[in-house]
Formats: structure tokens, sequence, C-alpha cells
């Protein structure tokens, strides 16, 4: 697959966005987010080889599939915000530590799902072996974002 | 056409079967070396003995294979005991379901294997079929979603056992451990032609 160190970026992004929140950064984190959005399309459009004919029923099936993991980030980076402010208080009660746990496992369903959901929805739409190579590409994606954060974050104490 | 080599193969499997990854290897290719200059009538014996050659070094590929994998799984448990902190009436109730949840993560980690050599070998003879397709991701996203239930169920199990707190941290200490293994796999597996 084409150019796929930029996507270590999204993660940068996510972290950004959970840390940087309140500043003046914000701006610039929109700015590189969006840069981020647009290399992603373009990577997967790269990859996809699409007809004219699929192209025209790929891309919005794509921009809602985009705007639905969207609502995970934020549902992610609201879980790592409640986390570091936790953490910073002193220990974590058991109360605050089921939650967290209970929205991560959440979210991590939801996501299976939604790609299940979309993995159906486009094979209406083009031949499964590019659903599959698109799907493919996703999970590389999100492989990559999940193990960026998995690296980050620090464990419970 | 690129081939999907059994090295990615084999790595996989590894990282897969409990891996860290710290414990990343690259599977060594079983080779025995061709005999030389034999006369034809030692063919035959040359190429049994050949066979046999290749059969006993790919035996002793399997064998290392295992003797890794046994190391990868002590290696985590180990991971996983120096950061739980565990007094010793909740060691005696985490460490029972800890080996029940790595024998069902074991199944899951099976049948992700076998749909890993079952795309290499599609992947390697020719563009994929429509029904492959769909056969194999059916079967990625079911363990994909298996994996996640499991790991909701064995959350739930662990919270009657030790504080919630350090639930928490062991399901973070697995998050971890199966995103460095889905991140080799990430970059390991080809896509789909």
């Amino acid at each position: 697959m084409k150019s796929l160190p930029i996507l270590a970026l999204i993660g940068t992004v996510m972290f950004s966005t959970a840390a940087l929140a309140q500043t003046a950064s914000d701006t610039n984190v929109e700015i590189l987010k969006q840069k981020i959005k647009a290399d992603k399309k373009m990577i997967i459009s790269q990859n996809m080889d699409l007809t004219n004919t699929e192209a025209e029923q790929f891309w919005p099936i794509y921009d809602s599939y985009q705007k639905d993991l969207e609502g995970i980030n934020q549902r992610i980076v609201h879980t790592i915000k409640d986390y570091a402010n936790t953490v910073n208080k002193g220990p974590i009660p058991a109360d605050a530590a089921k939650k967290l746990v209970n929205e991560a496992l959440a979210e991590e369903e939801d996501e299976v799902k939604m790609k299940r959901a979309y993995f159906e929805k486009l094979q209406n739409v083009m031949p499964t072996t590019k659903v599959a190579r698109y799907i493919q590409m996703e999970t590389k994606i999100r492989s990559l974002l999940r193990r960026e954060m998995a690296e980050q974050i620090p464990v419970i104490y | 056409m690129k081939t999907m080599g059994l090295g990615v193969i084999a790595v996989s499997f590894v990282v897969m079967m409990q891996g860290c990854a710290s414990s990343q290897s690259k599977g060594q290719p079983a080779t025995a070396a061709p005999p030389q200059g034999y006369s034809s009538a030692q063919h035959e014996k040359a190429a049994l003995d050949d066979m046999n050659r290749a059969k006993t070094a790919r035996a002793g590929a399997d064998k290392n294979l295992e003797i890794l994998m046994q190391k990868v799984k002590a290696d985590k448990k180990l991971l996983v005991a120096n950061n739980m902190d565990l007094t010793d009436a909740e060691s005696r109730k985490f460490w029972p379901i800890y080996d029940a949840y790595q024998q069902d993560l074991q199944q899951i980690n099976q049948r992700l294997g076998s749909t890993i050599v079952e795309y290499a070998e599609a992947y390697n003879s020719g563009p994929l079929q429509e029904s492959k397709a769909q056969k194999l991701m059916n079967q990625a996203l079911d363990a994909e979603e298996a994996e996640v239930r499991l790991k909701q169920s064995y959350a739930e199990k662990l919270e009657g056992a030790i504080p919630e707190r350090k639930v928490a941290r062991y399901i973070q200490i697995e998050n971890k451990i199966r995103a460095a293994v889905y991140g080799v796999l990430a970059e390991q597996i080809p896509l789909a032609y």
C-alpha cells in the first residue's frame, strides 16, 4: 500500500486533540486533521482502481463511513480525556475504572459492528474483492492508530 | 505478481500466538543442502533422501516454532505478572481466569491463523475470487467480533475477583499486546487484488 507512514500522524492528531483541546493550537489541530482526512482519501482512491460507475456509488458511502468513524473517534478522545483527568487526581476509584473499561470496550464493539455494516452496504455497489480491499485498508489504518494509542496511554495504577 | 511468503505467515503466526512486540522473530526457512554429483543410478535414492531431509527440516522448523510459541506465552505471563502487583488472595483468583482467557484467545488466534493461510494460498494463486473474498472477510470480521466479546466477558468475570482498577490495568495490558500483534499483521498482510 502506498504512503502508509502518513497515517501514523492520525494517532498524533487524536492525541493532540485530547491534550491540546483547551489551547490556542485548536486551529492548527483542525488544519492537520483536514489534511490527514484528505491524505487518507487519496491513499484509498489510489489503491481502489474504481471505475466511474463504482466511484459514483463508493464515495458517498465512504464519506458516511468516515463520519460515523469520526463519532467513534470523538468517543475515544472523550474516554482518554476522562482517563487523563482521573489519573491526574490520584489513585483511580473503582467506579471510574469500571466506567472507563466499559466505554473503551463499547467503542471497540461498535467499531467492529460498523465495519461489518459498511462491508455489507458496499457489497451492493461494487465487486466483493474491491470491498475486501477497502476494508483491509480501513483495518490497516485503524490497527496502526490503535497501536499508537496503546503505546502512548500509560496503564492504570 | 508479488507472492505472500511463508516467512510472513510464520511471523504472523508467531506474533498472534500470544505474541508481544519484543518477541517477534522471522521464520527460518527450512533448507537442506541439495546433493551434488550423483550418478543416474543413485538419482531415485537421492530424490527420496531429499524428500526425507526436507520433511525432517520442516518438522524441525515446526518444533522451533512450537518452542518459540511457548517462550512467547511465558514472556506474556511474566509481563502481566510484573505489572499486576497482585496480593496472594488476588493471585489465586486471577491466574485461573487468565489461563482460561488465554485458552479462548488461542482459539481466536487459530481462526485468524487459518484465515491468513487461506488468504495466502488464494493470493498466491491469482486474482481473488468473489466468493473467496466474501468468505475470508466474513471470517476476519467474525474473529474480530468474537475477540471483543471475549474481552468483555473476561472483564466482567475479573470484576468479581480483583479490584476494578486492576481489571482495567489488565485489560489495558491485553490491549497493548493485541494492538502490537494487529499492527504487525496490518503491516505485513498485502491488499487483495
